[in-house]
């Protein structure tokens, strides 16, 4: 190796490490097609279907990355953050969005019109989204993290704009709109992953 | 003239680029294991395995040897002595840098 060296480099490329798979975006493309999906057919069970899709999905891409990823890269877990920092995040973002959802319907007019609050949904989703893509992109230092961030909330403002709220169809074609090119990005992270980082020949333990 | 301090002084275990480069690797993640060391430092299999003898001596990294299933797993973590010292060096080297601007 090279005398002359980063150590903060160093560090920020071993913190990246774990985002060059293409992984995270296939799990995030899946877990929104599936909201949107059953958003389309069963309503009601959404927020179960998707606790258990976020809790169980999880398990499926760790095992995804012990076949495919360390034995390329080697076995890594990423440093947490601490709990507190986390919910703080979460909660902020999630009272930014609600707030501006709110500020779209009181914009629209009529509070009491239950439509304004469906046309209005997909501010909320588009926000929230948004915050979880700019956290994903403070981690990984990827642009194409920040760019979904940005699509993410300027489409769920237009389709707030364009929706017509007799029924949830923005919030079904923003999850839509945002997990197809997820879908692509990961993909292409995927093969691009698999073509430059091949199967390590030998024993590659200490 | 009487005598001076020398002008750099760091941590000589530290100090050592491959050393070095793997106390940042370790400063950066929870944990990790042989081959994402040897990738991300670009060392050796000789020299990876001394560099980590020599910092596990010194108490700045701790292994574990572990199975993921028949196959073995060496993983290594930072210990804090070890954040300490990287922490400690970094300060001493932006001090000596900035000194001689």
């Amino acid at each position: 190796m090279s005398n002359g060296f980063d150590v903060a480099d160093v560090e920020r490329r071993a913190r990246t490490a774990g985002y060059q798979d293409g992984l995270i975006e296939l799990f995030a493309a899946f877990v929104l097609l599936s909201i949107a999906l059953m958003w389309i057919v069963t309503p009601a069970l959404i927020g179960i279907v998707a606790a258990l899709i976020v809790l169980y999905g999880w398990r499926v891409v760790e095992r995804v990355k012990q076949r495919v990823t360390y034995p390329r890269i080697g076995y890594f877990q990423e440093r947490p953050d601490a709990p507190d920092t986390t919910a703080r995040g979460m909660l902020t973002f999630l009272a930014i969005s609600l707030g501006l959802m709110v500020g779209a319907v009181v914009v629209s007019g009529d509070i009491g019109d239950a439509s304004e609050w469906r046309r209005a949904a997909p501010v909320m989703s588009g926000i929230s989204l948004a915050g979880g893509f700019w956290y994903t992109a403070d981690r990984s230092g990827f642009l194409r993290h920040r760019v979904v961030a940005v699509y993410s909330a300027a489409t769920g403002v237009l389709l707030w704009l364009i929706a017509t709220g007799e029924s949830y169809e923005g919030v079904v074609w923003h999850l839509l709109g945002l997990a197809i090119p997820l879908g692509a990005i990961g993909t292409w992270g995927l093969v691009h992953f698999l073509r430059t980082h091949p199967l390590q020949d030998g024993p590659t333990d200490g | 003239m009487g005598d001076l301090p020398p002008p750099i002084d760091p941590n000589r275990l530290v100090h050592e680029p491959g050393r070095l480069a793997l106390l940042a690797v370790l400063n950066a993640v929870e944990e990790a294991d042989f081959l994402f060391l040897m990738d991300q430092t670009g060392l050796t299999k000789g020299n990876l395995s001394s560099h980590t003898s020599k910092l596990e001596g010194a108490g700045y990294i701790e292994i574990e040897k572990a199975f993921v299933g028949k196959i073995p797993r060496t993983i290594y973590r930072l210990t804090g002595e070890g954040a300490t010292a990287l922490q400690e060096y970094r300060a001493h080297m932006s001090g000596v840098l900035g000194s001689i601007e």
